[in-house]
């Protein structure tokens, strides 16, 4: 029989970290696109670095940074009362983190892709840059933002090294899908192990193919290609 | 009128520019590729800044080094028509040229029915942008370019990338445009039969410096 409250919890946790991600992402991109500071280049590499680093690194990171004593765990602690190491939050923000750079990696380049000139029409037009953003920016980076969605979406759902760390494999409050196949084989659960993953493979799969399904019936080329 | 007289420095030459245009002027900067035209239209719009220098537009100040003063491209009400005419591939030909109206009135609904009809638009109102041939973009950018009521209107190579037959009629249709709207007129080109057609000021310019002026009474003057 099996335990379906994996499953609940990994979409739930992918889709608030999606929620964040799109966010944060997306004022990342634009303040990155648009204005020129000190320190620019080292906020860049920060921000790509969740992509590269080992995802054991992040979680060890974020347990320094969130736990009892790191300074925003003590802060959080002493406003709200809250820990949030080993609860389902810890498995959205280790979703968020680990995600990011992807959805501000395609959001930049969608935006980049953008012609200045088409841009700069607008603000001959009147336009000011809020609303040059809203109606010509925005509307034109479309399929990146989506692409860069799908992406951080299945990048939170998989994620397991970080998640582990931080959430902790606790049954029934903070055991994800990838939690679950990993406890589930080493108990020898092969039909476990092998049921969770088709689901989390179905998932994504039916993800990427309705991307690219979409990416080509609206005339822009597949997200895979693209990225390649 | 206009008048322009700033400094900018390039990779590999300063642009030096000082010209005026009055309100019945068709200004043709002429010169090879390379030479500083479009950069000069982007500094009366407002979208690069000089290094010093002035620009006026009928004692408006849109640029001044010494006062340090810059206005935003969007307070100049300068019409700008791009190269490749940078029209909004999401919108129809309609939300284009009314991209620039702030307010709907009598007045701008008299204007787009009057543009539309005089550039030979009205039929393609609904249509989307990728669906429109050279001739009809550089008429629908025309048009939102006028749409915004400017005060300058640039035009950076307007027909560069049209036919003979279409660039002609699209010349007559600018002097039309100029002789009714009474504002300066710039145009940029590279080209010698847009210049003896177009022009009224004839600026031939070579490495960011106008090497010659050449001032007729009115366009159409042989050179």
């Amino acid at each position: 029989m099996v335990e379906w409250h994996p499953v609940v919890l990994s979409i739930k946790v992918a889709l608030l970290s999606l929620v964040f991600v799109f966010i944060t992402g997306l004022a990342a991109a634009y303040i990155m696109k648009t204005f020129d500071f000190p320190g620019k280049a080292v906020i860049e590499a920060l921000c790509t670095l969740p992509l590269v680093f080992p995802p054991i690194v992040t979680g060890f990171f974020l347990l320094l940074l969130f736990g009892k004593h790191g300074p925003i765990g003590r802060f959080l602690m002493q406003l709200f009362d809250f820990q949030i190491i080993f609860t389902p939050y810890a498995a959205v923000l280790v979703g968020t983190v680990v995600a990011f750079p992807l959805m501000y990696q395609s959001t930049k380049a969608a935006f980049q892709g953008v012609d200045q000139k088409i841009e700069d029409a607008a603000r001959t037009l009147g336009a000011s840059e809020w609303e040059v953003f809203w109606t010509v920016t925005l509307p034109l980076s479309w399929h990146g933002l989506l692409a860069g969605a799908v992406l951080s979406f299945a990048r939170s759902l998989g994620e397991f090294g970080a998640t582990m760390m931080v959430a902790g494999n606790i049954p029934g409050k903070t055991q994800t899908i990838p939690l679950a196949i990993y406890f589930a084989a080493e108990a020898n659960d092969l039909s476990g192990a092998g049921l969770y993953s088709a689901i989390i493979s179905i998932i994504i799969f039916s993800l990427i193919y309705g991307l690219n399904k979409w990416s080509k019936a609206s005339g822009k080329v597949s997200w895979v290609k693209e990225m390649g | 009128m206009l008048s322009v007289d700033f400094r900018i420095k390039r990779h590999d030459f300063n642009i030096d520019i000082n010209f005026a245009a009055g309100n019945n002027d068709i200004a043709v900067l002429f010169g090879p590729s390379g030479c500083g035209k479009t950069t000069i239209l982007r500094c009366i719009a407002g979208l690069e800044r000089p290094e010093d220098g002035r620009i006026l537009q009928d004692g408006k100040v849109f640029f001044s080094s010494d006062d340090n003063i810059c206005i935003a491209p969007r307070y100049r009400r300068v019409g700008y028509m791009f190269q490749e005419y940078a029209l909004f591939p999401h919108l129809s030909v309609k939300d284009n040229i009314l991209y620039g109206v702030k307010k709907h009135t009598c007045y701008s609904n008299n204007l787009y029915n009057d543009l539309t009809k005089l550039l030979k638009i009205s039929s393609l109102l609904d249509r989307a942008i990728d669906r429109l041939s050279g001739g009809e973009k550089q008429r629908v950018a025309l048009v939102r370019a006028l749409m915004a009521e400017p005060e300058v209107l640039l035009l950076d190579e307007p027909l560069s990338a049209i036919d003979c037959e279409t660039s002609r009629q699209i010349q007559v249709e600018l002097n039309q445009l100029q002789r009714r709207w009474q504002i300066p007129f710039i145009l940029v080109t590279h080209n010698l039969t847009e210049v003896k057609v177009l022009g009224t000021k004839i600026f031939d310019m070579e490495n960011g410096r106008i090497k010659e002026r050449r001032l007729y009474e009115t366009n159409g003057m042989a050179i």
